[in-house]
């Protein structure tokens, strides 16, 4: 899988789960979705139980604090680099 | 008095010191608790049931054991600096020029209402005006309602100093007037005579400014208001001095617009609060914070505050009572407040930030560290304070 398939996937799944308006111009991969209002606290807690069910990564409390997971980019490139190679 | 002793080992020491403040709302049989080696040691008052303290206590403290998005601290900037230790509220009580009336309640005059106003002045000409802040103007109460849906409650139920009043009945008027006239009054002179509690003495300055906003479509990128409310809020077993006050002082500078002039403005009242702790020489750190939600979500809410930098505070050194205690606080808010009244910016949802000043907190940590003569104080402060005196601004 391509790190641009993992970020297409957050990406519909924030625009879904949050309600994210379509026409939306600021809704872009490097958006700041916290500071931007996109996502509050249970809305993280959401989305790190998607990427666990989903692509079968578990985002740590460590993570959390030591990498900038701000943007479907920042959480994409994360998540692409735990997947399991095959 | 019985004690109870609980392990505090799923317990970050971060969290530890907001443990013992909330443990004073989780049960009335509690006396005192305090953190000794690792472990939690709660007395409870005689003849109370130790299970059902034993159950609440536990409850809390499972509460402040999750972490979902660890602990991160971060310190924006730091000053260390000689301060002195001494009984100041003791000599300020000696001199009057703090005067205690109820739980929490505290009256300032003399020189300590005049650093009060000092203080003031300095922070609307430093942050409200060149921030371009408009002054709004509220009434002390807001309506419950207002409460529940900027989801007050549900974070901070124990704070709440409800208002009520006796109703509209000449039989319980004359009734509630006879028995103060006879006995003098009592709390259980209401009982049966008040109304339904629809409003409450605000806990926060700026409710009333998003309600004040309700549908509006803001032009972008937004606005920026301040005011000063006295605020209300009940600290059961945790006032303590003007560190902990039930009701207090604080002006606020509010942003609601577009998520980049929020974040800006936000910013540079950051900058400038740390400007003015380094121009004072104040004996302090400015770090960021999470707010004490009394909630079983406490960890999601305060953990991610800590981890977005979504509160940071100005912490003063009390000396005399080892701590330190926050006097200002930067929040940034996302699109909560917004969302809960509808306000758009150009359209698009728009985000809000605060920064707020607790007046009594500052007067009594002024004179915690620098003493109560002002002609000893830091230089850059001692004569900021002395030009106010003299009439000209600060």
């Amino acid at each position: 899988m391509q790190v641009s398939e993992v970020m297409q996937e957050l990406n519909r799944f924030i625009r879904t789960t949050f309600r994210v308006a379509d026409d939306d111009p600021e809704f872009q991969d490097d958006v700041h979705i916290f500071d931007y209002g996109y996502v509050d606290s249970f809305g993280a807690v959401r989305i790190i139980e998607f990427i666990a069910e989903r692509f079968g990564v578990q985002i740590t409390d460590q993570d959390l604090v030591t990498h900038p997971l701000n943007t479907v980019r920042e959480i994409g490139t994360l998540v692409h680099s735990r997947l399991p190679r095959s | 008095m019985p004690e109870i002793t609980f392990s505090l080992a799923t317990v970050d020491p971060g969290y530890q010191s907001q443990l013992l403040y909330a443990l004073r709302f989780a049960s009335e049989a509690i006396e005192n608790a305090r953190v000794h080696a690792g472990q939690l040691l709660v007395t409870h008052a005689a003849g109370t049931d130790p299970d059902e303290v034993r159950r609440k206590v536990d409850k809390l403290v499972q509460r402040y054991a999750k972490r979902e998005f660890g602990f991160k601290e971060v310190i924006h900037f730091e000053n260390r600096r000689p301060t002195r230790n001494s009984d100041v509220y003791a000599e300020l009580l000696r001199r009057r020029w703090v005067t205690p009336v109820g739980q929490g309640h505290m009256i300032l005059r003399g020189e300590a209402a005049r650093l009060w106003a000092f203080l003031d002045a300095r922070f609307q000409r430093d942050f409200a005006v060149p921030l371009g802040a408009e002054l709004e103007v509220y009434p002390a109460t807001i309506a419950c309602t207002t409460l529940d849906r900027v989801a007050h409650f549900t974070s901070f139920p124990e704070h709440i100093d409800f208002v009520s009043h006796i109703r509209e009945d000449v039989d319980l008027l004359a009734g509630f007037a006879g028995r103060c006239r006879d006995q003098g009054w009592k709390p259980s002179h209401h009982d049966g005579v008040m109304d339904q509690v629809e409003f409450a003495i605000s806990p926060s300055c700026c409710y009333h400014c998003y309600e004040g906003m309700e549908g509006q479509d803001l032009a972008k990128p937004g606005r920026t208001t301040t005011m000063v409310v006295n605020c209300h809020r009940y600290e059961a077993g945790n006032l303590t001095t003007l560190s902990r006050l039930r009701s207090f002082h604080m002006r606020e500078v509010v942003w609601v617009g577009h998520p980049e002039f929020v974040k800006a403005g936000r910013a540079e009242a950051d900058r400038r609060i740390v400007e003015l702790a380094r121009h004072w020489d104040l004996d302090c750190t400015y770090e960021n914070a999470n707010d004490m939600f009394f909630t079983d979500d406490y960890s999601v809410k305060a953990s991610f505050q800590r981890q977005q930098e979504a509160k940071r505070e100005l912490r003063m050194t009390i000396p005399q009572e080892g701590r330190s205690i926050a006097v200002f606080s930067s929040n940034f808010h996302a699109g909560t407040f917004a969302k809960a009244f509808q306000i758009t910016v150009a359209g698009r949802p728009a985000v809000s930030a605060c920064v707020g000043w607790g007046y009594e907190r500052w007067v009594y940590a002024l004179y915690s560290q620098f003493g109560l003569d002002s002609e000893e104080w830091p230089a850059h402060l001692r004569d900021e304070y002395r030009a106010f005196c003299a009439g000209s601004k600060p």
